[in-house]
């Protein structure tokens, strides 16, 4: 297993979930802590799997045990279109559905594969190619206009 | 408006802010868990606990333990005795009483074959003069079955098998005066007693060596005549060479001895043959063929993809030189195109090729191998072209969907392969995720192409 290659997908599909990213951080340490402590979790073909699934219950947990106001994130301050649009997008997708949000962070901010991704969600790689591409259609939809309703 | 979205989506990433204690994170864990290291034997185990690996070791034992117990139980079955190829060498000199070691007749001798046994307590071995000149002769007791056989290569040997459960002395050899004998080996089966005897001829005569190759589990006795004190005698060596027990083919009782004259002796002894010269080894063909994950058929209403042209670049593409071309190419060859499937790659039409070499110029394959080749373009089903690709649903927005249902949509590959034609290919592996692994792709040159005969003279 390599923590290094891993590390940012996890640490970014945590933040997807949860606003500070220092919590964010911190899950993604405690979910690699659980995933060495056992061993029969490491298994190369659902190790992924098994990754996103402790990455997933752990901010769960660290959802519920959230302060009530969270700081705002630091994001550089949007002067030109492009960081408008991107601020709109991630808006768009922190108002899907818990799944599609994640499938979304793990094939374009996470950077995994398609069939990565269907692996983790036990679907063909073709079902989840459509899945992706059925959600990108709702999503280019509400960009266009300016939002999700 | 689609590509804005695009461009804002691969951008998405950028939005989310970077881990700052990765690098610590990674030096505080164990060094034992950042790697694992696996034990050979336990790569199986996938990084379990070792008690998961009890019931494959437990079957292993078993497995173990039973192969030894056929390996024993094996004694039951009918053993014949080694096959002794035996190598004489006779050299004419005076052999004085006592000078070797030897044995009057009716002693014996424990030592067969370099190893002590205790003596027989079966019959002595004796010989007896046969009546005749000139021609070899032998006697078998009743109780033997006898297999009588002429080793090619090696002088008048003969191999004689007591029946099992008998006692037997062998062969006897009766060598008159002025006569040739032959060789005789006596190999007594497994669970018997039997008298090995070596038998020298008397005075004046030229003989050969007569042997008892004992089997396991028996009792030999090897007995040696010497000639007559003073007399011509002939010195004989003997070297025992053992091979594989082989089965006998023939049962017959007696079989007539064929008479070696002494000149020919010598050059009837047994050498091996020297080995053949390996030729260079030809390896056989590989098919290195893959498996398309999908299969498309092409039905009868098609419809060309347009391509869209903001994506195109603003000038046309030129063509690659030849060391472009070859930069990034692992493997070169001419081949065939056996087959063509179409399918796709990541919502695009793809063909693959079935390829069969027929000439090589670069890479690890050679005439005969068989490869799988993706080129981009083909026929994909609309249906499914949409599904992947619903940007471009505008331009089918005319076709109802039971219209779309039947139809296929058609992307033009950059070199139209037909079946049965020859090209050039200048490949490199394919890496997609939703490519089969172990597919190729690349470049494809027509033969009558000005490229093409530029890039063979630059392979050749």
């Amino acid at each position: 297993m390599d923590i290094q290659k891993y590390y940012k997908k996890i640490f970014y599909f945590c933040c997807s979930r949860i606003a500070d990213p220092g919590i964010a951080e911190d899950v993604t340490q405690e979910t690699f802590l659980r995933f060495l402590e056992h061993p029969e979790y490491q298994d190369d073909e659902h190790e992924l799997q098994y990754l996103y699934t402790i990455a997933r219950n752990l901010c769960i947990d660290a959802y519920r045990h959230e302060e009530p106001e969270p700081e705002p994130e630091e994001l550089p301050h949007p002067q030109e279109e492009e960081w408008i649009d991107r601020i709109l997008l991630r808006d768009i997708l922190q108002q899907l559905p818990e799944e599609e949000r994640d499938i979304i962070v793990m094939r374009y901010v996470s950077g995994l594969s398609v069939r990565e991704i269907g692996r983790i969600y036990e679907v063909s790689w073709f079902s989840m190619n459509r899945r992706i591409k059925r959600i990108l259609g709702k999503m280019r939809t509400a960009f266009e206009k300016g939002g999700l309703e | 408006m689609n590509r804005r979205f695009s461009k804002t989506l691969k951008g998405l990433k950028d939005t989310y802010p970077e881990p700052k204690h990765e690098a610590e994170f990674l030096q505080s864990l164990p060094a034992q868990k950042k790697e694992r290291t696996r034990f050979l034997p336990f790569l199986h185990l996938g990084g379990k606990p070792f008690w998961y690996g009890i019931p494959a070791i437990v079957t292993a034992v078993v497995l173990v333990g039973a192969g030894i117990g056929v390996y024993r139980d094996r004694q039951h079955l009918p053993t014949l005795p080694p096959a002794e190829s035996t190598v004489t060498t006779v050299s004419t000199g005076t052999v004085s009483p006592g000078s070797q070691t030897g044995m009057a007749p009716g002693e014996s001798d424990t030592d067969v074959h370099g190893t002590t046994l205790p003596e027989s307590s079966t019959a002595p071995a004796y010989t007896e003069p046969m009546p005749g000149s000139g021609i070899p002769g032998m006697q078998t007791q009743p109780a033997l079955q006898t297999t009588v056989s002429t080793q090619s290569g090696t002088a008048g040997e003969t191999q004689t098998y007591p029946a099992s459960g008998t006692q037997g002395t062998g062969v006897q050899t009766h060598p008159a005066s002025g006569t040739q004998s032959t060789g005789i080996q006596t190999l007594p089966p497994s669970g018997t007693q039997s008298t090995g005897i070596q038998t020298l001829p008397p005075s004046g005569t030229q003989s050969t060596g007569v042997q008892t190759a004992p089997a396991s589990g028996t009792q030999s006795t090897g007995v040696q005549t010497l000639p007559p004190s003073g007399t011509e005698g002939t010195d004989v060596q003997t070297e025992h060479i053992f091979t594989e027990p082989t089965y006998p083919t023939t049962t017959a009782a007696y079989e007539s001895i064929p008479f070696y004259p002494a000149t020919t002796w010598q050059t009837d002894v047994w050498e091996p043959e020297p080995a053949e010269t390996a030729a260079p080894a030809q390896r056989p063909a590989w098919d290195d063929r893959v498996t398309p994950l999908h299969h498309y058929t092409v039905t009868e209403t098609i419809r060309e993809i347009k391509k869209d042209t903001d994506d195109t670049p603003p000038s046309a593409p030129t063509e690659p030189d030849v060391p472009t071309l070859l930069h990034n190419t692992q493997i070169a060859v001419t081949a065939r195109v056996e087959s063509i499937t179409y399918t796709q790659v990541d919502g695009t039409p793809y063909q693959q090729l079935d390829l069969y070499i027929t000439n090589e110029y670069l890479g690890q394959y050679q005439q005969g191998d068989r490869i799988s080749v993706y080129e981009r373009g083909g026929y994909m089903p609309l249906t499914e072209y949409l599904a992947a690709n619903p940007e471009m649903a505008a331009q089918f927005a005319d076709l109802t969907a039971a219209e779309q249902a039947v139809t296929t949509v058609y992307d033009p590959p950059d070199v139209l392969c037909k079946e049965g034609g020859t090209y050039l290919f200048l490949l490199h592996r394919m890496f997609e995720s939703d490519v089969p692994e172990g597919a190729y792709t690349g470049t494809v040159l027509v033969q009558n192409g000005d490229l093409y005969q530029d890039v063979l003279e630059a392979l050749t």
